[in-house]
Order: C-alpha cells, then structure tokens, then sequence
C-alpha cells in the first residue's frame, strides 16, 4: 500500500514538473518586427499629445507652418520609417492645425523630428526588445517647444 | 491513494495562486482637481472583460486652445489576476459621422489585480464632438 502511495506521489510531482522543465529548456522566441500597426498606434499617441499640448495654436498666422524632417531610425533593425512619417503627417494635417511644407526655402513656424531608438535585454525566458520613438518640436531658432516619446516592447 | 489524489488537486491550486498580484492605492480623501463627468451608454456583449476591466467612469475636458475635446476613462480591475485588454476610440463630428482620418488604433493595455487605471484620448480634431470606446480581450 505504502508503495503504492509513494509511486503515486512521485507520478503526480512528474506529471507536474515535466511542463515546468520543458519551458525552462526551450529557447525563447526571437523578439517579433515592428509593425505598421506599431507605427499607427505610436502615431497617434504621439499627435494626441502634441495637440494636447496647444504649442501648434501659438503661431501669429493660424495653421502653423510645418517642416517635417526625417525620422532616424537608430535601431539596428531595419524599418521603413516612412510609413511611421507619413501617419504622423497625415494624423497632423487631419488635425487642421497644421500646413506642412516640403520647400525647406519657405518660412517656417516649427520643424519636426524623429528619432527611433531601441534596447535589447535578452532573459532565459524572454528575447524583448523595447523601442522608442521621440518626436521633437523646434522653433526655427532651433529651441524645442515640445518633445514626445513613446515606448513599447515587442 | 487519498495523499496523492489531494496533492494533484492542491498544487495547481497554490500555483495558480501565486500568481496573483493586487495594486494598493492611495489618494487624497479630498482631492484638489474636480473631474467633470459624463453619463455614459454601455453596452457589454463580454461579462467577463466587464469585471476585468470595468469602465467606473468617463471624464471630459477642453484641451489644445480649449478647441479640441479630450476624454479621459477610469477602469478598474474588480479580479485579482492582470488582465490585457485593448481599446479604441472613434470619433464622431457633429453630424454623428465617423472621423476616419486618422484611422481609429487598438491600443494594447494591462492592467493588474485590483488596480485602477486612466486610459485617454484627444479628438483627432476641433471638428470631432463625440466619442465612442471599445474594449475587447
């Protein structure tokens, strides 16, 4: 009878165990891309918070007159950074609060730019990498009116 | 026979509980800041994200120049355990239209055992006047 147990006992810690052990030997996952949903969703947190902010009603001659500079990608993955440009843009013009100009001879009210920068903490369970991604908001006298950031991991 | 049948039965039990964790809070009995509540409109097709992620209350502000709608939402986890849950906001003009520019986004969000959480949102434009929030697991 005491065998009995005692076999019993032992078949359940197995049983309970094994799932455990399994998971501590298997190699995690690779961190997942950034994806163009990643880039909506940073986008339009983002633009919520510049417009939150009213910097972009403070110019003498409504809307202010935008320059848009690229968005450096600092990560070493790569990534398309126009797709995350351009929903700023578009998140931007939808606002009204903005004309945004390419012509870098015209008169500007602010300059905009982007920054995507990354880390990378490898653990026995998980592969993560955090990314950021910074908007800057600059006078053209080049002092920052406004700064956003948003993280996320993958 | 009895030991081993109460040892399978208790070990997922004291595993599952050791993975609850609960937020305590604190906050001023009177705060400073009065919140300008709306009533809202629910409609629950998923009880269980309701007790998860309950929506206590919904708060307006005018932000930007005062031109632009900002919406902020409490939601409380009445569980015990962390729940992730997503949201969206839409946003409608005057009309009742849906803004479509920019494109509404599911926004990932977690929330621990017993924590009470704000989630927000700025219109996307002056012309935006009315809200609507959804949930999903």
């Amino acid at each position: 009878m005491k065998t009995k147990i005692k076999s019993g006992i032992l078949y359940t810690l197995i049983l309970l165990l094994t799932p455990i052990l399994w998971v501590g030997c298997a190699t995690p996952p690779p961190p997942k891309p950034v994806e163009t949903k990643d880039f909506s969703r940073v986008a339009t947190i983002l633009v919520q918070r510049l417009l939150e902010k009213g910097v972009l009603d403070k110019v003498a001659n409504p809307p202010a007159k935008l320059r848009f500079l690229t968005v450096v990608n600092k990560t070493i993955d790569h990534m398309d950074t126009s797709l995350f440009s351009n929903k700023i843009e578009v998140a931007l013009n939808e606002s009204g609060k903005v004309s945004i100009t390419l012509n870098p001879a015209m008169g500007v009210d602010y300059i905009l730019s982007g920054k995507i920068l990354s880390t990378y903490v490898p653990t026995s369970e998980s592969r993560t990498r955090t990314y950021t991604f910074q908007l800057t908001l600059t006078d053209p006298q080049g002092s920052a009116v406004w700064v956003g950031e948003e993280e996320f991991t993958k | 026979m009895k030991t081993t049948r109460y040892l399978s039965l208790a070990m997922p039990l004291l595993l599952s509980l050791t993975a609850c964790r609960t937020v305590n809070t604190t906050q001023p009995a009177n705060p400073t800041a009065t919140r300008q509540m709306i009533p809202d409109q629910r409609i629950t097709t998923d009880r269980s994200l309701d007790f998860d992620a309950r929506i206590v209350g919904v708060n307006q502000a005018a932000v930007g120049s005062g031109d632009l709608v900002k919406v902020q939402v409490e939601i409380q986890n009445n569980s015990r355990h962390r729940q992730r849950f997503n949201y969206k906001f839409e946003w409608y003009d005057q009309n009742a239209m849906l803004i479509q520019a920019p494109a509404p986004v599911w926004i990932p969000k977690e929330i621990e055992g017993r924590e009470t959480i704000d989630i927000s949102a700025v219109a996307p434009n002056p012309q935006a006047k009315d809200f609507r929030l959804k949930l999903i697991e």
